[in-house]
């Protein structure tokens, strides 16, 4: 009696992680880094066989990846070349993605630890999934070290369904240093003129946009057809 | 945004931006400013640069540097030492003195995240006891003194770990001050263990007394925070207003009365008799609700905000 419901418990929580584990793979590859299209559309079957324990119950610490830059990725984020500046570098980098093994909310210790493995293996960015919420410390040390590693946390929780499949959810496109110069010159804005979006917008946060960004919103609409409009990340 | 809006004047050299009021008839061509003097700033420049300096001297006088992570993880893992004799009731002098010695520079905020950071680690949440906190489940729990959260029993060992933790945070909410290396920081204390023991033991009675010095010991704190608040809040004004920096700045004030052109007369009702609404006139206005039907023609700007839908 005490194993099955074990089991039950196990079992929910595995499909729960596959989820979660599904959307992270999808918010990874539509941010522009390379992903095979099997490792992103893994069915529940091959997760479990990957990612469970011999009892059933899932094994965060073997949930982890990493994944580079597309072409197309690193060309977005290469800042365009001036005078002083013939051959920048791209800002685009390689990404690690980690689950939290770790069943209560997450302190100082935790959050060192992920960043110093991000910044230890020269990882431009990172992202730690996590069952419980962070310390208001642990978020501190995220703010401190932005400057060298961008470290992005989500929950579980947040995870469970890809907000961006959402009918009711528009296009959203980020656009790239010049596509931002030519838009704001076109239309003769300054770019505080432009409507805003929050950085800790659910869908600003699946895109991982930077203070400074501009979205792009693609709508359609039964009476105006497509149309397009662009938000600041603040 | 439609098309290049070019303006009909030509731009003039010393072009001073334009204001949205209307420019009093006389002025273009006349009033160009004296070129020997320096041009003043624009306005709104003038503004932002004050705007700026004010939040650079606020800044400079309201905000602490927040506490080190360090401070935080080394807290966090409190106390160092430990053994048999060593409880939360009786810490080690060491720690117990770097304990209150750091928490004397916390904002009370910073208190609760020292709670918060020694519960990630499973630890009490009273930076001296070395007991791990308690790990209730579920939402809910009924106790002997009524229903508490779960949430709030787990961040302690015990009920008297939370008491002693609540002696601290009381001490950082309602500041008295006491010097310390030529700085004022926050006075802490630990609470009194010995009284605690004994009250639990003698009801009533004695505990009536130690309520009564405790009482006087708050009012006496009291006192010396409305003597500190009363200071804050003067030196807060005074920068809000800016006076901190220019301290005798005023304002000068000019009445002008509007010229009028035409002798004052009532409002006219002799129309609103003739068609019997007189009643319904305020000061020779009538008051509509907007709801077109009465005055289409006067109101028609109405139907310009209906959407092209409704109309066709
Ligand atoms: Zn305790």
């Amino acid at each position: 009696m005490e194993e099955e419901t074990n089991s039950s418990i196990f079992a929910r929580e595995t499909s729960r992680l596959w989820r979660a584990w599904r959307t992270v793979h999808e918010m990874v590859q539509d941010r522009g880094y390379e992903l095979a299209e099997d490792e992103v559309k893994i069915s529940l079957q091959r997760f479990r066989d990957e990612y469970t324990n011999e009892d059933g119950s899932p094994n965060r610490a073997k949930m982890q990846f990493s994944a580079r830059p597309s072409e197309a990725m690193i060309k977005k984020y290469t800042p365009p070349a001036t005078a002083s500046n013939p051959n920048p570098t791209t800002e685009a980098g390689t990404i690690w993605v980690e689950f939290c093994p770790e069943q209560s909310s997450i302190g100082i210790g935790v959050m060192k630890k992920f960043v110093g493995h991000c910044s230890a293996n020269n990882f431009k960015a990172g992202i730690l999934v996590t069952a419980m919420p962070l310390s208001s410390q642990a978020r501190k040390v995220i703010t401190v070290t932005q400057q060298y590693t961008q470290i992005e946390c989500f929950l579980e929780e947040d995870l469970l369904v890809n907000i961006t499949h959402h009918d009711l959810v528009p296009k959203h496109i980020v656009l790239s240093r010049e596509e931002k110069i030519a838009l704001l010159k076109r239309y003769r804005l300054k770019e505080t003129q432009l409507p805003r979006i929050l950085q800790k917008d659910p869908i600003a946060r699946y895109l991982g946009l930077k203070r400074g960004q501009v979205v792009k919103i693609i709508r359609t609409s039964e009476t105006a057809g497509r149309y397009a409009s662009y938000r600041l990340c603040v | 945004m439609s098309g290049p809006s070019v303006s009909a004047q030509a731009p003039t050299g010393s072009q001073t931006p334009k204001g949205i009021l209307k420019k009093p008839k006389s002025t273009p061509g006349t009033s160009a400013p004296p070129p020997s003097e320096p041009t003043p700033l624009p306005l709104e420049q003038q503004i932002a640069i004050q705007q700026a300096k004010l939040l650079l001297q606020q800044r400079g006088e309201d905000i602490k540097p927040p506490v080190s992570l360090d401070f935080f993880e080394r807290l966090s893992q409190f106390p160092v030492t430990r053994g048999a004799s060593i409880s939360a009731a009786n810490p080690s002098t060491k720690d117990a003195r770097e304990f209150i010695e750091a928490v004397q520079g916390f904002l009370p905020r910073e208190y609760q995240d020292l709670i918060e950071e020694r519960n990630c680690l499973g630890n009490c949440g009273y930076t001296l006891c070395p007991r791990p906190r308690r790990k209730y489940t579920g939402e809910f729990k009924i106790l002997s003194s009524g229903i508490a959260k779960v949430a709030d029993l787990n961040m302690w060992c015990s009920d008297d770990c939370a008491r002693r933790a609540l002696f601290i945070k009381v001490q950082l909410d309602n500041p008295s001050y006491i010097k310390r290396d030529g700085q004022l920081v926050v006075r802490i204390e630990l609470d009194d263990e010995s009284k605690h023991s004994t009250r639990r033991q003698a009801p009533k009675n004695g505990g009536a007394k130690t309520d009564e010095s405790e009482l006087a010991k708050s009012m006496e704190r009291l006192e010396i925070d409305k003597k500190t608040q009363t200071t804050r809040d003067k030196t807060a004004l005074a920068v809000e207003r800016g006076d901190a920096r220019r301290p005798a700045q005023q304002v000068e004030v000019t009445i002008r009365e509007k010229s009028t052109t035409a002798p004052v007369k009532g409002p006219d009702q002799s129309q609103a008799v003739q068609d019997g609404e007189a009643h319904l006139m305020l000061e020779g206005h009538k008051t509509t609700f907007g709801t077109g039907k009465d005055d289409a023609g006067s109101d028609s700007d109405d139907d310009e905000y209906l959407p092209s839908a409704i109309r066709l």
